[in-house]
């Protein structure tokens, strides 16, 4: 074990060093994305985050003799991956299935845009996790309908559908106020 | 307000993307109490897997004096952990794992004719979603194929099948004899993918909750920026259906994990592959992987000293495979 944490990178850091060099710079965007998900529970958001965070440890330049060239070609995108995976992972083992959460827990820090974000997430957090999954995937992750599809293990036929049916129900519930809340 | 109408889609899907980067935008936290606590998450992860492996390695070498072959040693090629190990993590199947490279070689075993480009997954039962992915040129052009067995029961599929296709798409289900919906949809030509793209599908839902899945490009749409490589994907809608409804993959299915948790179980043998991007890695092959994987196997050099990689033809099961779920009988068919 001490083996694999002495390893060194190119650029001469130790596995330890390029990890907590990756946390840091990954975890703001992962918390947002995992805030979006949740639809404002923060503190579901920071457990999704950590448990993302550690499985990307556990497998953070692999030195096993069974596996000397394992590695995370691109740890950002995987992060973000295991982070959607382990959301709708922890919905299922709630059992709570497609149940959107009642209410907008209040958030730990109150900066930014507050009205927006009461407003956008409120919407979030009236739609299912599969629906907020779908929009957070393409919407602020800018991923296409292939990648989405390969992250929820579903179709992109199956993406595409839920994609419009998902954008139908928060258009529902924002009205076209979406626009003003855009444009300020 | 206006009228929901009145906002064209695309406007409203830019006006969406930028509320959620401006509603995201304003969450933040303590990141070091995060880190922190990821930290001795993945730690306890890492060490559990290591003696994973190592109970694997012990399995593996008293089946190696015995002289019996373990399904699944495929996976074990180069810079890779053996599948065996994964077997006690990945949830209650008695069924023997079907690896990664069995179930690439099944899948391939009925495609037409041709030559394997390029393989960018190859992923076993033990992450819960056998799947491949790969391109695949039978001679009348490259196309992509995308091919996995999921059991999902949490997401709900209704409507998903024809309720929401329309012109140009096409969109045919059918009740199989055994209560499965087989649904055949090609999606033709979109805005925002290259002029004539097409991409075909077909999905098995099972009466035990199954989906097999088959989707073929006219082009190789992870390979971005390119255009059609063939007028239409290589499998007609017959030959989509034949492949989804293959006997065989019963046998993949009672391998599948009652509960495959690839995210709160370890995956011992997961890696990231190297070429387009990330990968969810348990049992996946890289090309590069492929390629000296086979070589290796080719000149008989397997690392862990097992038999030769290669799938016995036909592929049998493993002794201990216990009988196809109810609904999960699929009616024999030609291989396209």
């Amino acid at each position: 074990m001490a083996r694999e944490s002495q390893l060194r990178t190119a650029k001469g850091r130790s596995a330890e060093e390029d990890f907590r060099a990756f946390a840091v710079a990954r975890t703001p965007h992962l918390y947002r994305t995992a805030c979006l998900l949740t639809g404002g529970d923060t503190h579901l958001a920071e457990d999704l985050v950590q448990e993302a965070l550690g499985r990307i440890y556990a497998q953070w330049h692999r030195t096993s003799w069974f596996a000397p060239r394992a590695r995370i070609e691109n740890p950002a995108a995987y992060a973000h991956t295991v982070l959607v995976r382990a959301f709708l992972s922890h919905r299922n083992r709630r059992s709570s299935g497609e149940q959107p959460v009642d209410a907008v827990p209040d958030g730990a820090d109150r900066e930014g845009d507050p009205a927006l974000r009461l407003t956008l997430v409120d919407a979030l957090a009236r739609l299912s996790p599969g629906d907020r999954a779908v929009l957070v995937l393409r919407y602020w992750e800018d991923r296409s309908v292939e990648e989405t599809a390969e992250v929820l293990h579903r179709s992109s036929g199956a993406v595409r559908t839920r994609t419009v049916r998902a954008l139908g129900r928060i258009r529902a519930v924002l009205g076209d106020s979406i626009g003003e809340l855009a444009d300020r | 307000m206006p009228e929901n109408s009145e906002i064209p889609e695309t406007r409203y899907e830019q006006d969406l993307s930028t509320a959620m980067a401006r509603a995201a935008d304003s969450f933040h936290t303590e990141t070091e109490p995060l880190i922190d606590t990821a930290w001795g998450y993945g730690r306890r992860l890492r060490r559990r897997r290591r003696m994973s492996v190592l109970a694997g390695a012990a399995a593996l070498a008293l089946v190696g004096v015995g002289g019996v072959a373990v399904a699944g040693l495929a996976d074990g090629g180069p810079g890779r952990t053996v599948s065996a190990a994964g077997a006690p993590t990945a949830g209650a199947t008695t069924a023997a794992p079907v690896s990664g490279q069995q179930f690439l070689d099944l899948f391939t075993g009925l495609l037409p004719a041709g030559q394997i480009v390029q393989v960018g997954e190859a992923r076993g039962t033990e992450s819960g979603t056998p799947q491949v992915r790969l391109v695949h040129d039978d001679g009348q052009g490259r196309a992509q194929y995308l091919f996995w067995i999921t059991h999902s029961p949490s997401w709900p599929d209704n409507g998903e099948g024809c309720a929401y296709a329309t012109a140009p798409d096409e969109c045919t289900q059918t009740i199989t004899a055994d209560g499965s919906r087989l649904v055949i949809y090609k999606a033709n030509y979109r805005s925002g993918e290259p002029t004539g793209a097409k991409m075909w599908s077909a999905t098995l839902h099972t009466a035990g909750g199954y989906h097999v899945l088959l989707e073929e490009w006219n082009r190789e749409p992870m390979a971005n920026g390119t255009g059609i490589t063939r007028a239409d994907p290589p499998l007609t809608s017959d030959q989509l259906a034949a492949l989804v409804t293959d006997p065989r993959w019963q046998q993949v299915i009672a391998a599948i994990p009652d509960h495959p948790v690839p995210l709160t179980a370890e995956c011992i043998n997961d890696e990231a592959t190297a070429g387009d991007g990330y990968r969810i890695t348990c049992g996946t092959i890289s090309p590069s992987d492929l390629a000296s994987f086979r070589a290796s196997a080719e000149a008989g050099q397997n690392q862990q000293g097992s038999p030769s990689p290669s799938l016995p033809s036909p592929w049998t099961p493993g002794p201990s495979k216990p009988p196809a779920r109810p609904g999960d009988q699929v009616s024999p068919s030609a291989t396209p």
